[in-house]
């Protein structure tokens, strides 16, 4: 029943997905393109239903039943309507047979790694999992798990980033909730996740080209960090731990949720905006409020591709209003609910909303030494074996962001496909793609530049726990996106 | 064009990618699809710095130690030695025969007879009841149940929740303390260490979740690692022990070593006492902080047991 649970978590969500999907005829796409897109959307269908129903006081024992009865029944009329009313058909997908093939090698690895190993990293663990059967054991978080770490005489509750999103721990509940928690099998909604953001990316180059939306899918697939970070920087090593340790990226992690759906997002919002679908708006606006629903970087993401779209919207030719404000209404209504839960829940740490004022990033522009690693002498656990006194932190947040961009390990040629998609969208402004993708994709790096010039963390132990690609990763979709429809060969006038 | 190219120059990332796949799923299925300590490798013996702390747990008129390993310890055998310490050295086989009237075993190699072995007949030979462990490998169950206190002296590169005694504590709370149930974590001396690895209550939360585990200011103490650091000087500053009666029980639950100074079990304050009341703690969990994890250092007792002894 446990494993039988946990895998219901995926014809659920395609079921949900699809409904929100618009018709083929108005949205062409392939299968793989539309099962991709759809099981995404399910997901961020359940992650937002989810946290509306902690807000509401709802048991989260309802919201899976509810989400299960809504999702099979979907697939169930879809099935029926298939026969009666058949939409227009799919796509071919049109990839030869070895790129196929190596898509479902990278899709299953993937899968098989994510489901290998029960949780087995900190985040996973005490960030999201200790929440994720909080929401299992007590159907809120709302409670004094959570809210009663100011207990009487200073005795209070334990948590980690008590004021994370529920995206994560909500997905892993409902995982959970048919046969009990298993360390391992939360972990099923994750599963597909790296095989999905290829199907995505291509979904939102197809109106580009077929060949746009294969390379665009392609880049974003054998890109090590969807996976695993730095690569073979010690073969030896690297293989040796393959599936453990934090450079993994797999598993019940945020940072992939919040990439694949955050890409999920600009690819409909792309579409919308050519085919005029405010459904496909509507339905880019939840892949986004999905995508904060998974980590807190995911809302500020959100803002950025809706300033984005203020800023394209400034020059000629202007997107349709409609369709843009059907995806962030849709967005925004969709987000609500999770901030009136943050609002109830303690910030103990990280409160960058506050930190990040004009003043503090002059300050530390203007030459702010970096932080002092561990008071007197505690030791050495997480020293980087590199002396940070006289250091500035401009410096070493340029130098890391430096070196990230041309780590051919980590990132192969995306991020500098990226960069040079920015250079050619410059040069094509008028195109209303191109420019929004890099605006997202510059204002994205612009925004995490700024995120860790101001943190309270000592930067050099974050860049050792993998900071900044942890965070870059989120932008690897708009960076498929942008890339390949940049170099894509442009049809002829 | 100039988009196959970029393709497929992406495209020999893949090669890697799959191989680094093939490699985690295959050493996943031969671990039984559990993580495994070994594979997380090991850091270099610290042989120089292992020197003051074996020193300080032999008697001041020197001592003899055995050593159990090959390989590059030179600074440790001659350190030893220049202060008059008797060094035996065993590179190979079962190390009882040699440890006969020995003060301190240290296991300086990860060889499987070394860090497995029959602790019970080495409890039997050795003269004092210590055994430095520089590989961070050893099973530190098996030498506390045969009555010998292992110190870990290393970085372990595992996860702190895969460590067999914290396994083992977690599963023996399980099955004692009930799921609705409330507990009062109190530690019973001072943190010596600011090290991120003492911070043992952000995993037994996790692991004994849905039971309540409570912990003074934990606002601090499940922060970042400089609100944890403003935490240990916190607690040590409000040192709840002071004033506290230490008793050594008889029947504690999981570690053998009875009489070591390592024993958590103390009365608590009246404001400890008052806020396991308020909060509804049936339990009391006591802990002497250390960056390892070891039986010995930590106790579970019902609240109504450790009130009688503030009484």
């Amino acid at each position: 029943m446990t494993v039988f649970g946990a895998l219901l978590f995926w014809p659920v969500a395609w079921g949900l997905g699809r409904m929100l999907l618009p018709a083929r005829a108005l949205l062409p796409r392939s299968l793989w393109e539309e099962a991709c897109a759809a099981s995404l959307l399910g997901a961020a269908l359940i992650a937002v239903i989810g946290t509306a129903g902690v807000a509401a006081r709802v048991p989260f024992a309802a919201i899976h039943g509810l989400t299960s009865f809504a999702g099979l029944a979907a697939c169930g009329w879809l099935a029926w309507r298939r026969r009666r009313a058949p939409d227009a058909p799919w796509l071919p997908l049109g990839w030869p047979l070895p790129l196929a093939l190596l898509l479902g090698a990278l899709a299953l690895g993937a899968a098989g790694l994510t489901l290998a190993m029960p949780l087995n990293e900190t985040d996973p663990l005490l960030h999201f999992g200790y929440r994720g059967k909080i929401i299992h054991y007590h159907s809120t978080v709302l409670n004094d798990a959570l809210l009663g770490m100011h207990g009487p005489l200073d005795y209070g509750r334990i948590a980690t980033h008590p004021n994370y999103p529920l995206g994560v721990p909500l997905l892993e509940a409902w995982a959970a909730q048919l046969g009990g928690w298993s360390d391992r099998w939360v972990q099923a909604p994750f599963a597909w996740l790296a095989a999905c953001l290829p199907g995505a990316v291509a979904l939102g180059l197809r109106g580009v080209s077929p060949a746009a939306a294969r390379g665009g899918a392609l880049l974003a697939a054998c890109t090590p960090m969807i996976y695993v970070a730095n690569l073979y920087a010690d073969p030896a090593q690297d293989l040796a731990r393959a599936g453990m340790g934090g450079a993994m990226n797999l598993g019940g992690g945020g940072d992939l949720p919040l990439a694949v759906l955050f890409a999920l997002g600009c690819a409909l919002l792309l579409r919308a905006h050519a085919s005029g679908s405010l459904r496909a708006a509507a339905a880019a606006g939840l892949a986004f409020a999905g995508g904060a629903m998974m980590k807190n970087e995911g809302l500020a993401l959100a803002g950025v591709a809706f300033l984005a779209t203020l800023l394209a919207a400034a020059l000629p030719p202007r997107p349709r209003l409609r369709v843009a404000a059907a995806c962030w209404l849709t967005a925004a209504l969709c987000i609500a609910p999770w901030l009136l839960v943050r609002a109830q829940l303690p910030a103990i740490d990280e409160n960058y909303g506050a930190q990040l004022s004009a003043a503090r990033v002059l300050e530390v522009l203007g030459g702010m030494e970096e932080l002092p690693h561990m008071p007197g002498d505690a030791g050495d656990e997480g020293a980087t074996g590199v002396s940070t006194a006289g250091l500035l932190r401009r410096d070493l947040v340029a130098r890391a962001f430096g070196e990230e961009l041309v780590d051919l390990r980590t990132w192969g040629l995306l991020w500098l496909a990226a960069l040079a998609g920015m250079i050619l969208a410059l040069r094509r402004w008028r195109d209303p793609q191109l420019r929004w993708l890099a605006l997202v994709v510059g204002g994205g790096l612009l925004l995490y530049a700024l995120i860790l010039l101001v943190t309270p963390w000592h930067f050099p132990s974050l860049r050792e726990k993998g900071i900044p690609e942890r965070l870059m990763i989120h932008l690897a979709g708009p960076c498929a996106l942008l890339a390949a429809a940049a170099f894509a060969p442009r049809p002829k006038p | 064009m100039a988009l196959a190219w970029l393709v497929r120059a992406q495209m020999v990332c893949a090669a890697g990618i799959l191989i680094w796949m093939a490699a985690g799923l295959g050493a996943a299925a031969r671990d039984g699809f559990e993580p495994g300590r070994e594979r997380y490798g090991q850091l270099p013996v610290d042989a120089a710095g292992a020197v003051a702390p074996i020193l300080s747990r032999l008697p001041p008129s020197g001592g003899r130690v055995l050593i159990l390993g090959a390989g590059e310890l030179a600074p440790l055998i001659e350190g030893l030695e220049a202060t008059g310490v008797e060094v035996r050295r065993l590179t190979t086989g079962d190390p009882a025969p040699a440890a006969s009237g020995v003060d301190v075993l240290v296991v300086a190699e990860a060889r499987p007879e070394f860090l497995r072995p029959d602790f019970a007949r080495l409890a039997g030979v050795l003269r004092g009841k210590i055994v430095f462990d520089l590989t961070t490998f050893a099973d530190e169950g098996a030498a506390d149940a045969a009555g010998l206190e292992m110190v870990v002296y290393g970085r372990p590169q595992w996860p702190a929740w895969l460590d067999p005694e914290y396994r083992a504590f977690v599963e023996h709370v399980r099955a004692r303390v009930p799921e609705d149930a409330a507990i009062l974590l109190v530690p019973s001396t001072a943190y010596l260490s600011v090290l991120p690895r003492s911070r043992w209550f952000l995993h037994l939360n996790y692991a004994l979740s849905p039971r309540r585990l409570h912990l003074w200011r934990p606002e601090l103490a499940s922060g970042y690692v400089m609100q944890y650091f403003s935490w240990v000087e916190a607690v040590n500053a409000a040192a709840p022990w002071t004033g506290a009666k230490y008793v050594r029980i008889k029947d504690r639950a999981l570690t053998r070593l009875l009489e070591s100074e390592s024993a958590p079990t103390r009365s608590l304050s009246a404001v400890e006492i008052e806020a396991a009341r308020r909060i509804g703690a049936e339990w009391v969990l006591l802990f002497n902080p250390n960056t390892g994890f070891r039986l010995v250092d930590w106790e579970l007792l019902p609240l109504d047991r450790v009130r009688r002894w503030s009484e």
